[in-house]
């Protein structure tokens, strides 16, 4: 593997300048805040105002209506039904975003300027850390207006809110990554990103289900649910503070293994 | 002479069950520009892909100056034109440039002074802020070879940098590698045998996937006979052969298309015949259209 931390700077670099600095990255921010802002003043201001005025017991009402029972105790309300947003809501952000980290750079021959430059590991991994970096970029953004609801609400809950954001922060990091990844590896293998979109859906959906009935049938292949993206997302949710290292582990593990594939591809595949 | 710039030996590639690189072998030196010509489906652009590092053999070796296509000591020192590739959309092309540049080791003010050289001599400067899709093809094509100029590398791979162009812009990358040649060595992939025979010294032919000649002379110059190519208004082909066949030292005459003529000729036995031809032309009052030494490139490779 021949890695350069230069070259990964210069490639987050560019690919933040998509994001930030071309009509179509802002765009697409623009799009993506004008969303939250909905989430941020119908569902969470209004759960909140909820609980204030009933009590704990009731918001579970709401989170009951989300699937997500009454197991979930974030000491600040607001990012309580953050999470419970973002942990369904990032992971489809996530697969829109990560599409196209190289499959329409290859189809276009773009890759070829590049390579003459930099290794594919440079732009495998590049690509990969700058939509991580995007993501963390966009959560970020979502938990500080979050937080700013927060504290507009109650501002004593200051500490509290701070190290909540920063433990969601983490939780959300490690839950994407692996969806980040085997876009990564569809991206290298694909040759488009409406591809990889619809065969992540595939994957997600079919493969888990595929996976799920066999194990019905023979319990012994339940170790094949391992590899089923998001597997542990529905205990994840229920947790009030950082990931457990066993929850952690597996999203984690899977992100390793969709790299290690996705980076044999991107560099065995012919340009 | 000096360490060569590719080596390729055994070289063998294969597409399911095609075999479009039968055990290439040759040796090329850094100098001239070199020509790689073949017919369609010869495996012109596999070679270049696989020298360029994005294709991977199914056998055999290839270096560049001594390192495997693809490594990073050849950053900076091997760039290329890959056919048909296009920069990216979204961004300018200055942006695109410049990252290439740094990418390439040059710090961001190095960067942007670079890209304004090498757009400089494609006659492009202006278009540093404007975006790949405001260009024209030829435009495009210029600024895919001023990339490829990023750096001053030691050899450059064009993979039919004229193809599709006017000849305005054809004779205006002509002159754009012309330029650069006293640094660089150029390998041109092309079907456009005029072309080739202007810039190139040295030429690869490739056939079915078998280099069939490894290296030749375009000029022609060491063999024991010469030619004289000549192209003539429409005259009585057998009147035309038999008068200049009474000329001294003329071997042989061979008239592969309408009104062109291939005169083989000795040299020692008479050096000055291209004198004595034209003298004979106005004798008879035959006008030419063209009148060059040797032979076409495209006689000597295919005929």
């Amino acid at each position: 593997m021949s890695v350069s931390l230069k070259h990964l700077y210069l490639i987050i670099q560019f690919e933040l300048r998509r994001l930030f600095a071309s009509r179509k990255g802002l765009l697409s921010l623009i799009t993506l805040f004008a969303v939250w802002g909905l989430i941020l003043f119908y569902p969470i201001r209004l759960a909140a105002n909820i609980v204030m005025q009933t009590g704990q017991d009731q918001s579970n009402a709401l989170t009951n209506f989300l699937g997500l029972g009454s197991l979930i105790r974030w000491p600040v309300i607001e990012f309580q039904v953050y999470w419970q947003i973002t942990i369904i809501f990032l992971p489809l952000l996530s697969i829109a975003i990560a599409a196209d980290q190289t499959s329409s750079d290859r189809k276009r021959g773009t890759l070829r300027f590049l390579t003459l430059r930099t290794t594919r590991d440079n732009i495998f991994f590049g690509r990969f850390l700058s939509v991580t970096v995007i993501q963390l970029l966009i959560i970020l953004f979502t938990l500080i207006t979050t937080l700013g609801l927060a504290l507009y609400r109650d501002a004593s809950l200051i500490p509290l809110a701070f190290t909540t954001a920063t433990t969601i922060l983490v939780n959300l990091v490690i839950i994407l990554l692996p969806y980040n990844a085997l876009m990564a590896l569809l991206s290298a293998k694909l040759n488009s990103a409406r591809q990889a979109i619809m065969w992540a859906i595939l994957i997600m959906i079919v493969f888990s289900a595929i996976i799920t009935k066999l194990s019905t049938y023979a319990p012994i292949l339940d170790i094949l649910q391992l590899f089923i993206l998001g597997f542990y997302n529905a205990d994840i949710a229920k947790v009030s503070g950082l990931i457990p290292l066993k929850l952690a582990a597996l999203p984690l593990i899977q992100t390793a293994v969709f790299l290690t594939i996705g980076r044999w591809i991107m560099v065995t595949k012919n340009l | 002479m000096n360490d060569p710039i590719i080596t390729c030996q055994n070289l063998n590639h294969r597409y399911a069950k095609k075999q479009v690189l039968n055990n290439i072998d040759f040796t090329l030196h850094a100098g001239e520009p070199i020509g790689l010509v073949g017919p369609n489906g010869a495996g012109k652009t596999t070679l270049f892909n696989i020298l360029c590092g994005y294709l991977h053999p199914s056998s055999g070796n290839v270096s560049l100056f001594g390192h495997k296509p693809g490594s990073t000591k050849l950053i900076g020192k091997v760039s290329a034109l890959p056919q048909d590739a296009q920069l990216d959309p979204s961004f300018s092309i200055g942006a695109q440039l410049s990252l290439y540049a740094r990418l390439q080791g040059f710090s961001t003010k190095a960067a942007v002074h670079e890209v304004h050289r090498v757009l400089e001599a494609v006659d492009l400067k202006q278009e540093f802020n404007n975006k790949p899709s405001t260009l024209s093809h030829g435009m495009g094509k210029r600024v895919a070879i001023a990339q490829s100029f990023i750096g001053k590398p030691s050899l450059v791979f064009l993979d039919e940098p004229t193809a599709g162009l006017d000849p305005v812009n054809t004779r205006t990358i002509r002159s754009i590698i012309s330029e650069q040649t006293a640094d660089t060595t150029f390998i041109i992939s092309s079907h456009d045998l005029n072309e080739l025979g202007r810039l190139c010294q040295q030429v690869l032919m490739l056939e079915k996937g078998h280099m069939r000649t490894t290296m030749l002379d375009a000029s022609d110059s060491t063999k024991a006979s010469q030619f004289i190519t000549l192209q003539l208004e429409t005259y009585s082909v057998t009147e035309v052969i038999n008068t200049l066949q009474q000329l001294t030292g003329v071997i042989a005459i061979n008239s592969p298309q309408r009104n062109e003529y291939i005169i083989e000729y000795s040299e020692l036995k008479e050096p000055k015949l291209d004198a004595k031809l034209l003298m004979l032309l106005a004798e008879k009052n035959w006008s030419y259209r063209q009148f060059s030494r040797g032979k076409t490139l495209e006689e000597q490779l295919f005929f």
